[in-house]
């Protein structure tokens, strides 16, 4: 199966696909890195550029322009995994999503690209002993935001979705700023959701992944890496098999050796490959520790056009209060995910999808410092089971800022907003009635909320006893097997998580270089 | 005497076999041929769509005028095995809430057009968690399918971004 891809020169000329393969495949080399997402596509890179021997895993297929759907379940279905329908078990299910593609979560997410405030990396320190600084990291931060073009989303391409954000901010004197991102030529089209047809979004798959071949590494998609091989404390390599695009059907079985494995599969897929690989596991936290992003959104409804389906996806936010855990953002997904949780039935329901041309959504998400996950291997499958504790406190402080996003809206102009809660009028008309989004007390299971950012489950710490990696993303109970994802981190990043693993990811590669 | 259990006997079977029709055949011929949707799911998911979107309303497109049956059809096909069988079951939980939460004990498909309504509102407002869950997830795979429609994304102002590589703003 040969996918369509961008037109122009190809972003993915030398990456092997599915129809590629024919019978048992067998390679060796000496770094194989598993997973194309924001962590691996950049250990390869970065090794293959220091003349290492680098084969890149990927699961999922490259995506061209021509391959990405706007129509949200199909999108979903082709993109991500259990096709979008993944979420964690607990007081409330909060949906998740993890990618499956070349570019991993790169592909589509939003791609804001920000630094973790220096005091998280306190946070860190305290919590593991890691001794990680951010001063420390700004070098690479500032060598990922260079070869992604990473910079602010212009005014031309916000659109009055964002712009309102933004308006509302200013009239409180709240701080918002245009989000930073990987994009190359937005034309805000708003679709980093389904995949950049412009072609854009600076994706692993079209920057880090096209360099690593560049530089002599070997791009094998439609492979699961499935078990990682080992003989005492070193790895050998991994078991693995091909699977074919879209039925997600097995065929044949893989084999790579290598002389150190870099596992960069996500933080809800690594511990799965780690517990069924029976490695790792004398700390005991493999799979523990899951942190999220809990996010929430309202719907701020307008007298004029919004057309909230023009402009960047998430153009502007607020960093105002992340001392506070709590980061505020302008939303944007495809329509229909998006109207399904305004309210009514029937015609009603109608009624509102109506209104939708006039409506902005805007959200929040907390670094939920109280609430802690799990990922589990199912006993068959290779996806996870995953569970999540919201708990009481964080929920409170979302709360928090659900109620600081109505501040906003109303000072923006809106002339109500649609908060999607339980046991909460469905449409609240005067700021004054909206006082009841901060007074009355949620619980988990009366929001609707999401958890788009997921890490720890693989953590970081200085101690063998604390952790599963040390900082430079080593194993502490193997000489040979790294972990370059989200998983890693030691605590949430406060903001978007995508910069910091790839700063790490950036810093991880150099260490390996300088030891193996 | 032996009359009257005879009678009783059968009088069991008939009302047995009323019940086990009203709650389980009965169905309408299947619309769509060769869909992963059995004839029962088929009849739920029309009377769920047109429900959520009922029609003559402000949106002049119901949701079986939507398309939505062959939409639910291949995103059920899309779905790996156990969000598939997790739809099957949220399917069958909706035909036979009524029940136990009402209006009337009968089946979702054999309730009035209002009736149905009431059921989903009823459900989206539950104190039970799980019922207000089930509604989310029914609603959102139906909207999708219904704003996958032309039609009703026209009505509703949305500009497909037909020809991303020319859009241009001022």
């Amino acid at each position: 199966m040969k996918l369509d891809l961008a037109a122009g020169p190809d972003p993915h000329r030398g990456v092997k696909v599915f129809s590629d393969y024919q019978g048992e495949i067998r390679a060796s080399c000496e770094v194989l890195v598993v997973g194309s997402g924001p962590g691996g596509a950049v250990v390869a890179k970065e090794l293959a550029e220091a003349g290492r021997d680098v084969i890149l895993l990927e699961e999922g297929p490259p995506f061209g322009a021509k391959d990405l759907r706007q129509e949200a379940g199909e999108s979903m279905a082709r993109t991500l995994r259990e096709s979008g329908t993944r979420a964690t078990r607990g007081k409330a299910f909060l949906p998740t999503m993890q990618a499956i593609a070349l570019g991993g979560g790169s592909l589509i997410n939003s791609a804001i690209c920000a630094r973790a405030p220096a005091f998280v990396f306190d946070t860190w320190t305290a919590r593991t002993g890691t001794r990680l600084t951010r001063a420390a990291l700004d070098p690479h931060y500032q060598r990922v935001e260079d070869f992604l073009f990473v910079g602010p989303t212009p005014i031309e391409v916000q659109g009055e979705r964002n712009l309102r954000f933004k308006q509302g901010c200013d009239a409180l004197g709240i701080s918002s700023e245009p989000t930073w991102r990987n994009v190359r030529g937005c034309k805000g089209s708003g679709e980093c959701f389904t995949g950049c047809r412009n072609g854009a979004k600076q994706s692993t798959d079209v920057s880090y992944v096209p360099a690593a071949i560049r530089a002599g590494a070997r791009v094998y998609t439609s492979i699961r890496a499935e078990h990682v091989l080992h003989q005492g404390r070193r790895v050998t390599g991994m078991r693995g098999r091909v699977i074919e695009p879209f039925t997600w059907r097995e065929a044949q079985p893989v084999e790579i050796s290598a002389q150190v494995v870099v596992l960069a599969a996500g933080t809800m897929a690594t511990p799965v490959i780690l517990q069924k690989s029976e490695l790792a596991r004398p700390g005991g936290w493999v799979g523990k520790d899951l942190q999220v992003h809990p996010g929430l959104a309202l719907m701020a409804l307008y007298d004029e056009p919004i057309d909230p389906w023009k402009g960047a996806t998430q153009g502007y936010h607020s960093l105002q209060f992340l001392e506070e855990h709590i980061k505020l953002e302008v939303l944007w997904a495809p329509p229909a995910v998006l109207a399904a949780r305004l309210p009514g039935i029937g015609h009603d329901y109608q009624r509102y999808l109506l209104q939708y041309d006039r409506m902005a959504p805007f959200d929040v998400i907390i670094a939920a410092e109280r609430s802690r996950g799990t990922v589990q291997a199912r006993r068959s499958g290779w996806d996870p089971d995953l569970t999540f504790h919201f708990d009481d406190a964080d929920v409170a402080l979302i709360q928090r800022g659900l109620g600081l996003l109505s501040d906003i809206s109303w000072a923006s102009g809106a002339v109500a907003i649609l908060p999607g809660l339980h046991g909460v009028p469905e449409m609240i008309e005067s700021k004054a009635d909206a006082e009841i989004l901060k007074t009355r007390k949620l619980t988990a299971a009366d929001t609707i909320s999401g958890a788009n950012h997921a890490f720890g489950a693989t953590r970081m710490s200085r101690r063998a006893e604390d952790g599963v990696v040390d900082e430079e993303g080593r194993c502490h109970e193997l000489e040979n097997l790294y972990v370059a994802d989200t998983g890693i981190f030691a605590g949430s990043p406060a903001v978007n998580p995508m910069l910091t693993v790839m700063a790490l990811a950036d810093r991880i590669a150099k260490g390996i270089a300088e030891r193996w | 005497m032996i009359i009257l259990l005879l009678l009783g006997a059968a009088l069991a079977v008939l009302l047995a076999a009323l019940l086990v029709r009203g709650i389980f055949l009965g169905y309408p011929r299947a619309a769509l041929a060769d869909s992963t949707l059995n004839r029962r799911e088929q009849a739920i998911v029309a009377a769920c769509a047109d429900a959520l979107f009922p029609p003559g309303g402000p949106i002049p497109v119901s949701g079986t005028e939507a398309g939505m049956l062959r939409y639910i059809d291949t995103y059920l096909q899309r779905l790996p095995r156990v969000p598939r069988l997790l739809v099957r079951l949220l399917l069958l939980s909706v035909e036979h809430g009524p029940l136990l939460f009402g209006p009337r004990p009968t089946r979702f498909t054999h309730l009035r057009p209002v009736e149905r309504i009431a059921v989903l509102r009823a459900m989206a407002r539950s104190s039970m968690y799980f019922r207000r869950v089930s509604f989310l997830s029914l609603r959102t795979m139906m909207t999708m399918g219904y704003l996958a429609h032309p039609e009703v994304q026209r009505r509703m102002h949305i500009v497909p971004n037909a020809a991303p590589f020319e859009r241009e703003y001022a």
